[in-house]
């Protein structure tokens, strides 16, 4: 139920969003040049259509939410799918805030401590036993892809600011 | 003709430096189309300074290896980890990671290797029989034949959303969306950049390709959570049998055909070819059903297509001296580095070396087969690794090959939006492929569209009616109405999606 509720908002912010973004092409600047094929053209096409599509899909969402609160069979499907592992939120959320984590830190704090901290941190995430293979593999392959990167293809790897700019100057 | 192949063929006999290049380049090549972020351009683009050093034929064959092979590498990383490591190989990891995921990564990874080699040396066939000719028809595409090929592929995204026709459109429609950021390419006018000035060059498309695919997969393993049991699904690395592998044949040659016409129009390349490829294979299939599941002919289509671009790219660098593609318009620092202009005197001043050119390439995608055969079931091993390990390590090559294409982060948080994106694209049962294709094709119909009514006095008609744009739009109409005619006709349980999300 709270997915077919998330699926009414989604395409209704679909909707809207395309309908308000056909306005901002409406805005655009126009070129007395290309009066008829203009900068508007094309998303005007593909917003249009696209709030159309929206609208349409927002509709058998809606009628089909109503069914299901006024008590329809539910499809086999749909009931299966309603069965979600335990802790699926709190691991996509870790997951994502780790992910966002290690982009920041990759800037400020450089890609070799960045790196292997979120390779330690990302083994640890779902349980896994053999503890040395945990342990072991960040190094060894954030020393890896160092080397590869820097001594093996001459590109270079974000280096961090600070302190940490020195380390890794040092370091490679 | 026969004259020349005679004293190519001597000179590459009487060169053993020649066999090494490729091999070493086929390789090369290999590496770093399987490596996200780095795609064939890149390891082009690095050996061209090294050309110096050789002379004009070898440096000609040094960087042609690498092409071909990176071509194929992209598909290694797109089977095994859902994570095309080249533009080219997005379509490919649609149907080859859900492969690989039932344990059959092997009989994925010989699939792709077999139709690329099939491909690789129809194009360059074509390369060397009807380099001429194909030329001339490739000057006959205008913007109005652009613009109706970008139709061609566009009208698949309605279909391919595995009976949902409705969420079809809305992806392709978000693809052609999302490709509208950045600088009007007639105009210059700044679109929905909201101010941003990272974005005035639009969308990066291979930090773009590398979120959806990759990121997503790894935010959504785990948000999973452990599987049932600890124990890695069985990894069998078998390659097809020949008579799985000629079960596959029409789309093969289809695309085949398919990637060398569009690899010999200027400016489109590989990428283009590979979804046009998939996207009208899935039109033809008898069972389209399979497409996204692990079906066979989605991986033999784009890589055969991908790869017979390579040939067909290489038809009007060397006889008109206009780039195929990007790669092959790098191609073109490593003749001039040599003295040697690119065009149509090419063919008759420098006979031996565009004839030894031919015969590397081919001899590059039978090296492509051999290595690969070795590397596949290599490769293919590394999925019994546990994913806890795998998917972090997945994580870092994406941010770390995308950070390196350009040097900028800004990348690397278009690949983080696009992750996001991807994973939304999952959740709603919303088709990655029609997303991707609106995505890559979504430029080239809106300038095409535009040159073609300037150049037509804004008459729509005049534009329609040229031969080539006519037919294939009418082509794509009658294909169009056949599909949406075939998805109607079954009946409404059958045109439910298994893509359908797993969440509530």
């Amino acid at each position: 139920m709270i997915y077919k509720l998330s699926e009414v908002v989604v395409f209704a912010v679909m909707t809207i969003a395309s309908v308000a973004l056909w306005f901002t092409a409406e805005a655009l600047p126009v070129s007395k040049r290309y009066a008829q094929v203009d900068s508007d053209l094309w998303p005007k096409l593909v917003f249009g259509a696209l709030a159309l599509c929206c609208a349409v899909h927002l509709a058998q969402k809606v009628a089909s939410l109503r069914l299901a609160s006024s008590g329809g069979p539910t499809p086999e499907k749909t009931a299966l799918k309603s069965a979600m592992p335990e802790g699926y939120y709190l691991r996509l959320t870790m997951t994502a805030s780790l992910i966002i984590v290690y982009f920041f830190a990759l800037q400020y704090v450089g890609f070799l401590l960045a790196t292997l901290v979120f390779l330690w941190a990302g083994a640890w995430l779902m349980p896994y036993r053999n503890n040395v293979a945990k342990i072991a593999f960040a190094p060894i392959f954030t020393l890896f892809l160092a080397a590869f990167f820097n001594y093996g293809l001459s590109l270079s790897l974000p280096r961090g600011t600070g302190i940490f700019y020195d380390l890794s100057q040092a370091l490679f | 003709m026969l004259d020349s192949f005679a004293s190519a063929a001597g000179y590459m006999v009487g060169n053993p430096m020649s066999f090494l290049l490729i091999i070493f380049s086929v390789a090369w090549g290999i590496m770093f189309g399987a490596v996200p972020g780095l795609t064939g351009i890149v390891g082009v683009a690095l050996l061209i300074p090294f050309t110096f050093a050789f002379d004009p034929t070898e440096g000609m064959l040094l960087l042609g290896g690498v092409y071909v092979g990176s071509t194929f590498g992209g598909s290694i990383s797109a089977i095994l980890f859902n994570t095309p490591g080249s533009p080219e190989a997005a379509c490919t990891s649609l149907d080859g990671y859900p492969m690989a995921k039932r344990g059959e990564a092997g009989k994925a990874l010989g699939y792709a290797l077999a139709s690329s080699a099939v491909g690789g040396i129809f194009g360059t066939l074509v390369l060397m029989f009807a380099a001429p000719p194909l030329a001339r028809l490739a000057l006959q595409f205008g913007p109005a034949e652009y613009f109706a090929l970008a139709i061609l592929g566009i009208t698949a995204i309605a279909s391919i959303g595995g009976g949902s026709l409705i969420k079809g459109l809305i992806a392709g429609l978000l693809g052609l969306a999302v490709a509208l950021i950045g600088l009007d390419p007639l105009t210059g006018v700044a679109r929905f950049t909201f101010g941003n000035l990272m974005l005035l060059t639009g969308v990066s498309f291979i930090a773009a390709i590398i979120g959806i695919f990759a990121l997503a997969e790894v935010l959504q393993r785990f948000a999973d959570g452990p599987q049932e049991s600890e124990s890695m699904p069985q990894v069998s690395t078998k390659l097809p049998s020949m008579a799985e592998f000629l079960a596959t044949k029409a789309t093969l040659i289809r695309s085949s055909v398919i990637g060398t016409v569009i690899g010999a129009l200027p400016g489109v390349g590989a990428t283009t070819a590979a979804f046009i490829s998939y996207s009208e294979a899935f039109r033809w299939s008898k069972h389209p059903e399979l497409f996204g599941k692990g079906s066979p002919e989605g991986i033999v289509a784009p890589e055969s297509g991908n790869n017979a671009a390579v040939g067909g790219s290489m038809i009007p660098l060397l006889a008109l001296g206009i780039p195929g593609s990007a790669t092959t318009a790098v191609m073109i620092g490593g003749l001039t580095i040599h003295g040697i202009v690119p065009g149509p005197m090419l063919m008759q001043n420098n006979s031996d070396l565009v004839y030894s050119v031919f015969i590397g390439m081919l001899l590059a995608n039978v090296l492509m087969l051999i290595f690969g055969l070795r590397a596949a079931r290599l490769f293919a091993l590394v999925l019994k690794a546990p994913y806890q390990l795998v998917g972090p390590a997945i994580v870092v090559l994406c941010m770390t090959g995308v950070f390196a294409l350009n040097n900028n982060v800004s990348d690397v948080a278009i690949m983080l939006v696009f992750g996001a994106v991807g994973f939304f694209l999952k959740c709603y049962g919303l088709p990655v492929a029609s997303f991707i294709i609106g995505l890559v094709l979504g430029p080239i119909a809106e300038v095409s569209l535009r040159q073609g009514l300037i150049l037509a006095d804004y008459d729509m008609m005049t534009m329609v009616a040229r031969p080539i744009a006519g037919t294939l739009l009418a082509f794509a109409a009658l294909s169009l109405v056949y599909g949406l005619w075939g998805q109607l006709r079954r009946p409404p349980s059958n045109r439910q999606t298994t893509a359908e999300p797993k969440t509530t």
